[in-house]
């Protein structure tokens, strides 16, 4: 099967099987910051924002995406070079240990501060229910999230 | 490799059609079919352009369309009734990333061993529509005790009554993300101080659901003062299968302290007074 994806503003033909996963196209088209993690959504590795929303990958059919879908991966809102305001209040609060979680952890804070600029550290705490993290302890995470946002209303 | 098939109905009538075909099965985008075996599916119906996600609300009828996710269904149908049992039972049902994909239609239809839905469409008697080999409007209960109802048809749309109703949705979870070992869902309409009519649910017991009728009997008619809840707790008996994380017997016995509590927070919900 073939699909136009959009991710991160950009059309990408993509192929894939019937039966296959997002997780597993996004992945072998380039796209190794969505991370496989515990392919049963429960951990959110695997997380990417569509049409704004956070969801795991790993549950998602390819084939239920279609072109007018807006996909969103963590690249897709800042990158080494270019970090989104997010991204640099993970790494000024030393929210970020292993990585491997992060990208997730990342897109749902960025979802949440679109809807809500100003989250309580229990508003953080139900967003981010969907992200496992096993090295920081989330403590960091929170503070990250608050801090991005206090960035954020700045600007 | 198995070569499945998508189809990509635009009217319900084409999705009904393909239905005809047994090895065909229904995805409205949720999660329950991405995990599971596929190896007698042939083909798999998209209803993503059928237009199924939406809540109305016509005079005192709420139609949840069977596409809506449980993060739309919480944000708008709280906007319309915020106190509405569906919306506590669903604002914590599994996690935010699941919840923007569960649907009500495939929460229903794949009939899940636990669920935070059944007891609260089950204390408001929901009805589904249905299209495919039955067609028409069918009781929740109705649909989850008859085969033939659940077999080559698709859920369109869920109807709830919008009373004015206490309710109290209660699930057992080790951590707040898990899913439940049982919930506990009661719900209550009140004549003045007294209970005009009860209904209270255990969903995740050894017969999967069961309707607590004799708690449900006793303590209709009464306000609160005259309702003894260890006399609540003695007529709340059922049991749970066990596993290597959980004691039946305990669980047996949490059900009925989990049950006169409920009944009595929903009784002392100060926004009813």
């Amino acid at each position: 099967m073939e699909v136009i994806l959009n991710v991160n503003g950009k059309p990408i033909k993509v192929e894939f099987t019937p039966e296959e996963h997002l997780l597993y196209t996004l992945r072998q088209n380039g796209f190794t910051e969505v991370k496989s993690g515990c392919k049963e959504g429960e951990c959110g590795a695997c997380l990417v924002l569509l049409n704004g929303k956070p969801v795991n990958s790993c549950l998602m059919f390819t084939a239920s995406v279609t072109e007018e879908d807006k996909l969103l991966t963590v690249k897709g809102i800042g990158d080494l070079h270019e970090p989104h305001v997010i991204q640099e209040a993970f790494v000024d609060s030393g929210a970020v240990q292993c990585g491997f979680c992060t990208p997730g952890i990342v897109l749902a804070s960025y979802a949440l501060l679109q809807e809500n600029s100003t989250p309580t550290e229990e508003e953080v705490k139900k967003a981010m229910d969907g992200n496992l993290c096993r090295c920081t302890g989330y403590v960091k995470i929170i503070e990250a999230v608050q801090l991005a946002a206090k960035r954020l209303q700045k600007k | 490799m198995k070569n499945i098939k998508w189809y990509y109905p635009v009217s319900l009538a084409e999705a009904a059609s393909l239905l005809e075909k047994k090895s065909n099965v229904p995805h409205g985008g949720g999660t329950n079919l991405s995990g599971r075996d596929l190896s007698g599916v042939e083909g798999i119906i998209c209803l993503k352009k059928l237009g199924l996600d939406y809540v109305k609300k016509d005079k005192d009828i709420i139609e949840i369309g069977a596409m809506t996710s449980y993060a739309e269904l919480v944000k708008k149908l709280g906007s319309i009734s915020p106190d509405n049992i569906l919306v506590k039972s669903l604002k914590n049902a599994a996690n935010t990333p699941c919840r923007n994909r569960i649907t009500i239609g495939g929460s229903i239809a794949f009939v899940p061993t636990w669920s935070d839905l059944i007891g609260a469409l089950l204390v408001l008697d929901a009805t589904l529509v249905l299209i495919g080999k039955k067609s028409g409007e069918f009781k929740v209960a109705d649909y989850l005790e008859q085969k033939e109802l659940q077999d080559q048809t698709l859920i369109c749309a869920m109807r709830v009554k919008n009373t004015v109703h206490r309710s109290v949705h209660y699930r057992d979870v080790k951590t707040v993300n898990d899913m439940p070992l049982f919930t506990v869902t009661t719900l209550l309409e009140l004549d003045g101080a007294c209970i005009k009519a009860a209904k209270v649910y255990i969903v995740g017991t050894t017969e999967r659901i069961t309707k607590l009728s004799e708690v449900e009997a006793y303590i209709q008619g009464k306000s609160k003062e005259k309702i003894d809840e260890i006399a609540v707790q003695d007529l709340v008996n059922v049991a749970f299968v066990g596993s290597r994380i959980t004691d039946p017997e305990y669980m047996s016995y949490k059900a009925k302290i989990e049950t006169g509590r409920a009944i009595f927070k929903a009784l002392e919900n100060d926004q009813w007074k």
